[in-house]
């Protein structure tokens, strides 16, 4: 049997507050954590103390997840987190049954992180949907390993993986 | 019921011997097949059509001198002794040929006539009669039968081939024609020299020679001979023109001619051209211009083709397949069809038709026909060739997969799917354009493979690996009736070579059902399936109707799998399409991006900048859109519920959306137009739909236009099988179909735009609690959509062109109810209040419009702000030339991001409130060392300080500029002034001034700014400097004294001291009815009003309203009792005012017999007022005073 994936959101405060947004987006940003399990319950899995196979902040987060449902991932948990009072953010544990939803969603949340405009959300479903997936595991390895640069020190690790999903983005031309 | 397999098959037939194109030389020389040697076999076999029979009789009535006979009573006449046989390559010529040989042969060797005619009966009862009539006359001229097949030397000698019979050398057709006449003298010396024979030798040769001459093939002769061809000619020529001559008589020439006579011509078929050269086609052709020639095609291709083939094939007899023919049709009518299949059948009379075709469905032969006549297949022979070959696989077998038992030979009988039958008999010689129909075959019906493969097959592989894919997944029953249904297509598709012009070859649904019938299976039903299953097959009008036709095409038809594909669209992939097409629309203009500039005035930024995107419903707007700070767009790729909306929007005064539809607003949805559904054939079926279910469908469309990548194409013209040449067409092909599959994706789009214009009407917004609706909005081609969006709401006023400082204050006055003097709010207050509120109609605005708005309010210095602790306002420069307000911003900017805090967090203050807090704050940090200066609106530099000790120095600093200087020499400066100066009274000013760090003598310069008498004008003297000064004031008011200090004649410093210079004046109260007469100044006020009587309240309760100013009343009622009532108050609201008053009336009318007094009653008004002001209110001047103020 393969292993499963889980991934959960997880806020970090911004160093200053975003002039674009209101609300929790304002001071937070949210982040993509995604963990790999085997037997386990997922949401243990997926608990703080677990160092996760990768995470990268994300935009969009409701279409990231609405998109988990599109590659056969399943919300197994919903929590409203108060990170103070009047502001609080909605955490879901949502798993992904195999590999290949694995990738198809890390490629999504990828790509769509490195937008500032939700203006190709929809286009970029589509296409990550149908990707070949030989194409697929190439791409996420190189971002996977891009993200090992992480462990190492390089304070460019995030440019170096997101480059990936703009790489797709240059590709297909849906810039 | 005897089906097929148990039908009595002739023996050559079964061994693939039925070869009916043998030759009349092998028949002359002995050595053809037995069933055609021998006349009684060979009359068995044969029908005799009507033409046919005609033929013999003239060819007998030639040799007889008959001109005119009546067998069978019919009449028959002949013109000359020349025959002609047109006919094509297997068009039964060298048959009839033949059985004339028989015929004379028969006549010739036998004794009695009774031999004769019991062998022609087998063949016809008519013709059996005539030669019995003329028995006598025949057995007397004992007819020859010269035989000259130019397929064979000895019986078409040559000067390359001659014969030598008895001693003597022949090699021309002439030679051997005189030597088989007996007549050779005749003609020996044009034999010997190979010349032709003049006409009058042959007209001798010829006449009364009793013999049937049969030239068959003449057309090798040319090619073969080594003669020259206008030889051959002459000799045709002259034959002809001799034999057809009334003088000659007892003889019968028969020429077979292998074209076709229409209308008296050659039809010169490209595929005879090749074969014969044009001198025979000269030579007939003038041959045939001889009025006197027979032109006799000896089969009648319409009828004749049932008969023939039973004949030919079968060794049952007429008799007996009519009796087969009734057994069938009693067993078919006991049996239960479904309607459409009855009404075929009874339609096109197949009950009586079967009896005459028997065991043939009429349509095989129908087909037959078809193929055989309109194609490129030789007629007779190929006709009987496939027949053969369909019912020998049916024999064998090779169709029990499709039927459990074969009744009748149906049209799909033909094996098709066998490669040998495929292509030695319908694909047979076929041109390069049928090729493609092998590939047509092969990807939707059939692989053909060879017989061996074939017959070795199990039923289970026949699906497997003979059925083509398409039909492979199809349901038992739809499989067997769809693989029947498209052989027949597929043949008459052959025919018509799949060209739309070609219409009236192809198959109507009726005609199917009625080629397929009798069955109990659901036809109409079956067609409907393979119709989104075969990649090519095409159906010309509504496919639902008995007119339709049916067809392959060779192009594959990319509408109809478009057609096929949209069949899988589902609604959600096309609202998934609508979502990519939008999405296009939000980054770069809607229609097809045409190459070169963009055109006038596009520009893709507008106010939503990046807040735009695509939903299906507002569940699924990214929060980040939701909670953007700036204007934000959302298009809805689907209707979407009022509720919904307002949810979404409510609170959100920032968030416009579009959608093709708002459940519970706007009335009945837009319906599409007329022009709609005659424009777009797609839509034809949408007449009264709306226009967003016209856009659905043309989304599906697209969607399945969309799917058409390179593999489904390749798929649908099978490239990779086949020969290289098929394969390199088909590449071809698959890139014309490219091309198409654009073409077509590019008419759905714009289609679809169209109606996306249409269903995008109306843009949604929240105010006041309810979603507003703003209808009228146009996407136009030329700009994406954001910016189209933004431009409409500007016009409808949604947005406004601009946002400043004075639209910010309406917001805080009128809006949000600020006193904008005195109440404080934060910046995040208001922008939180345009931002959600939904209580006003607030603009929609940007951030950057409002913070602009901000900074344009703060320039004007009208406000101070708070951050945190701080409180910023007037800013201190660093030079005197700085400009004052953007300094003001950059502190603010600063400070901000010192404390990490945006511009909501500040707090706006009315500048009066904060004045004393702000200067104590300044003072106290200006540095040591320094000065603080301010640039008066007049330009004067001023000390800070003098200006707050000054006449109004709030306004004065706030019209100036405070800045820093340095303090060189530090002043000291002192000055006392008078406790009270009065008008045109002296007054003395003391001053002391010194400078640290200076020592020396300073000069001092007075002036004023106005008539101020000053004395003395300049003082000077040692350091540290005092002195004494006079000054005369001339008037009462605000006196400047400047104090302009020089040092070593340089100017050191500029100070200023302000005197208040008061009037002199002196106070009356005088009764208010005087007040008019009495001559008072204009400058004359009033400080307070006074009244004794009641009568005078109501006047100065009108007064308090229109001046205001505190009243005081004191009233004592004393009833008659003794009672009595004391009322004191003191009040500067004019309504509890007019209350006192009325309740003072009150009390006066029930005192009626006691005593009011007014003990006091005063109203000090709030400024002194004119007297002219108080005068003209008065009602009752006489029970009031005024108390006044006037200038001495």
């Amino acid at each position: 049997m393969g292993s499963k994936y889980v991934f959960t959101f997880e806020p970090r405060r911004r160093k200053r507050p975003s002039s674009e947004y209101r609300g929790f987006l304002k001071r937070y940003r949210l982040y993509i954590k995604y963990y790999s399990f085997v037997d386990k319950d997922p949401i243990s899995a997926a608990s703080g103390e677990r160092q996760p196979k990768v995470a990268l902040p994300i935009r969009f987060a409701e279409v990231v997840l609405n998109f988990s449902k599109e590659v056969g991932g399943r919300v197994i948990k919903m929590s409203r987190e108060e990170l103070r009072p009047g502001l609080s953010y909605d955490k879901p544990f949502v798993v992904l049954p195999n590999e290949i939803s694995f990738q198809r969603h890390l490629l999504f949340s990828l790509i769509s992180s490195t937008y500032r405009k939700p203006y190709r959300l929809n286009t970029i479903k589509s296409l990550v949907l149908t990707l070949n997936p030989f194409f697929l595991n190439v791409m996420t390895n190189v971002a996977l390993q891009r993200y090992s640069l992480r462990k190492s020190g390089d304070p460019s690790w995030y440019q170096h993986m997101s480059r990936v999903g703009r790489a797709v983005k240059v590709l297909y031309s849906v810039e | 019921m005897v089906g097929v397999l148990n039908l009595r098959i002739r023996e050559e037939a079964k061994d693939l011997r039925y070869e009916p194109a043998t030759d009349l030389g092998d028949v002359v020389k002995g050595r053809a097949p037995s069933f055609m040697q021998d006349p009684a076999a060979f009359f068995e076999r044969t029908y005799l059509t009507e033409k046919m029979k005609s033929l013999v009789i003239k060819v007998l009535m030639n040799l007889l001198g008959l001109k005119e006979v009546v067998v069978g009573g019919r009449t028959y006449t002949v013109s000359s002794n020349v025959i002609l046989l047109p006919s094509e390559i297997g068009g039964g010529k060298t048959h009839t040929m033949i059985l004339i040989y028989h015929i004379l042969q028969l006549i010739n060797s036998s004794a009695s006539a009774e031999d004769v005619v019991s062998k022609v009966k087998i063949l016809d009862e008519d013709l059996a009669n005539f030669i019995r009539e003329n028995w006598e006359k025949m057995k007397t001229l004992s007819p020859k039968v010269v035989v000259i097949d130019c397929k064979y030397s000895d019986l078409a000698p040559s000067p390359v081939n001659p014969i030598e019979i008895a001693g003597r050398k022949i090699s021309t057709l002439w030679g051997y024609l005189g030597y088989e006449l007996g007549r050779y003298e005749l003609v020996k010396s044009a034999d010997e020299r190979h010349v032709a024979p003049y006409a009058d030798a042959l007209s001798k040769l010829l006449d009364e020679c009793r013999a049937v001459i049969m030239i068959d093939e003449i057309g090798r002769y040319y090619d073969q001979s080594g003669l020259e061809p206008s030889k051959i000619s002459s000799f045709l020529m002259n034959l002809a023109e001799m034999a057809s001559k009334y003088t000659v008589k007892e003889v019968s020439v028969l020429i077979s001619l292998p074209y076709e006579i229409k209308g008296g011509g050659l039809i010169d078929k490209s595929s005879m051209k090749y074969v014969h050269s044009p001198e025979l086609v000269d030579a007939i052709n003038t041959v045939l211009k001889r009025p006197n020639v027979e032109i006799e095609p000896p089969v009648n291709e319409e009828t004749d083709l049932a008969e023939i083939l039973r004949r030919r094939i079968f060794m049952h007899s007429r008799e007996e397949f009519e009796e087969l023919a009734n057994d069938f049709v009693a067993g078919e009518l006991g049996k239960e069809y479904p309607d459409q299949v009855k009404a075929a059948l009874d339609r096109e009379g197949f009950w009586e038709k079967i009896k005459k075709s028997y065991p043939f469905h009429p349509e095989f032969l129908e087909m037959l026909r078809r193929l055989a006549y309109k194609s490129y297949l030789q007629k007779t022979r190929d006709a009987i060739r496939i027949t053969v070959q369909s019912i020998l696989a049916i024999r064998e077998g090779l169709f029990s997969w499709l039927d459990d038992e074969t009744d009748l030979v149906m049209p799909y009988h033909f094996p098709v799917f066998i490669d040998e039958i495929l292509s030695d008999g319908i694909l047979r010689n076929a041109p390069a354009e049928y090729l493609e129909f092998k590939q047509i075959l092969r990807s939707n019906i059939a692989t053909p493979r060879n017989l061996e493969d074939v017959r070795r097959m199990k039923k289970d592989e026949f699906y497997d690996k003979i059925v083509a894919r398409p039909l492979r997944n199809l349901d038992e029953e739809d499989r067997l009736l769809g693989i029947k249904l498209a052989v027949i297509i597929w043949l008459r598709s052959l025919i018509g070579l799949g060209l739309p012009m070609n219409l009236g070859e192809f198959p109507t649904t009726s005609e199917l059902v009625y080629s397929v019938s009798p069955t109990e299976f659901d036809v109409k039903g079956v067609l409907g399936i393979l119709r989104s299953v075969l990649p090519q097959l095409v159906v010309h009008g509504d496919p639902e109707s008995d007119t339709a036709r049916w067809f392959f095409t060779r192009i594959p038809s990319v509408e109809e799998l478009v057609e096929t594909l949209k069949k899988n669209v589902t609604d959600d992939m096309a609202k998934r399409r609508l979502s990519e097409v939008l999405e296009e629309g939000l980054k770069s203009r809607l229609g097809k991006k045409k190459k070169g500039r963009h055109p006038k005035g596009y520009r893709t930024e507008s106010i939503f900048d990046k807040n735009c995107c695509v939903a299906e419903d507002p569940g699924k707007v990214p929060s980040d859109i939701l909670n953007s700070e700036n204007p934000a767009l959302v298009l809805f790729a689907d209707e979407v519920d009022q509720e919904d909306l307002l949810n979404m929007l409510r609170g959100r005064n920032n968030l416009v959306a579009l959608a093709p539809r708002v459940k519970g607003i706007g009335g009945t949805p837009t319906l599409l137009l007329p022009e709609d559904v005659r424009g777009l054939k797609e839509l034809s079926r949408f007449e009264g739909k709306t226009v967003w279910e016209g856009l659905l469908e043309i989304l599906r469309y697209y969607t399945a236009a969309c799917s058409i990548g390179e593999e489904k194409l390749k798929s649908l013209v099978a490239v990779g099988a086949g020969e290289r040449k098929e394969v390199l067409a088909s590449e071809d092909l698959l890139n014309l179909l490219s091309e198409k599959v654009e073409s077509l994706k590019e008419y759905y789009y714009n289609s679809l735009l169209t109606l996306l214009g249409r269903c995008y009407r109306s843009v949604y917004y929240c105010r006041l609690g309810k979603v507003q609706v703003l209808e009228g909005l146009v996407l136009e081609k030329d700009l994406p959509i954001p910016p189209i969006v933004e431009d409409f709401l500007r016009i409808k006023g949604l947005i406004p062109d601009k946002f400043g400082k004075d639209d910010l204050l309406t917001v805080m006055r009128d809006q949000i109810g600020l006193d904008p003097d005195k109440d404080h709010v934060k910046v995040g207050n208001i922008w939180n209040f345009i931002r959600t509120t939904d209580k006003a109609e607030v603009p929609l605005i940007t951030r950057r419009m409002f913070e602009l708005a901000v900074d344009e309010l703060l320039k004007t210095m009208d406000y101070a702000v708070r951050v945190g602790d701080h409180l910023l306002w007037k800013p201190v420069l660093r030079k005197k030339g700085e400009n004052e307000p953007i300094a003001f911003l950059n502190e603010l900017k600063n400070k901000l991001y010192a404390f990490k805090a945006d511009l909501d967090e500040i707090e706006l203050i009315p500048w009066r409130e904060i004045f004393d807090e702000w200067q104590e704050n300044v003072l106290s940090n200006v540095p040591r060392g320094k000065v603080l200066k301010v640039l008066t609106r007049e330009g004067e530099v001023l000390n800070f300080e003098d200006v707050l000790k000054g006449f109004d120095p709030q306004t004065r600093i706030k019209a100036g500029k405070l800045f820093l200087e340095d303090e060189k020499y530090p002043i000291e400066f002192e000055v006392k002034l008078p406790a009270k100066l009065k008008e045109r009274k002296e007054g003395v000013v003391e001053f002391y001034i010194n400078v640290k760090g200076l020592k020396g003598e300073i000069k001092v310069k007075l002036s004023s700014d106005r008539e101020l008498h000053i004395e003395p004008k300049e003082v000077k003297g040692a350091l540290p400097l005092s002195g004494k000064i006079k000054v005369l004031p001339n008037s009462a008011g605000n006196y400047k004294l400047k104090f302009d200090i020089f040092f070593e004649n340089k100017p050191l410093e500029k100070r200023e001291k302000h005197i208040f210079v008061e009037g002199e004046w002196r106070k009356e109260l005088i009764p208010a009815v005087d007040a008019e007469q009495a001559k008072l100044s204009e400058e004359t006020r009033v400080l307070s009003i006074r009244a004794d009587h009641i009568t005078g309240i109501p006047d100065i309760v009108s007064i308090a309203k229109v001046h205001g100013g505190t009243a005081e009343i004191h009233a004592k009622v004393y009833l008659p009792k003794g009672d009595s009532v004391e009322l004191k108050a003191k009040t500067s609201d004019p309504q509890v005012l007019q209350i006192i008053s009325s309740v003072i009336n009150s009390l006066s009318r029930v005192s009626n017999e006691g005593t009011l007094r007014i003990e006091k009653a005063k109203l000090s008004l709030e400024k002194e007022l004119p007297l002219q002001d108080i005068t003209k209110i008065l009602k009752n001047p006489d029970v009031l005073k005024l108390e006044v103020k006037e200038r001495v």
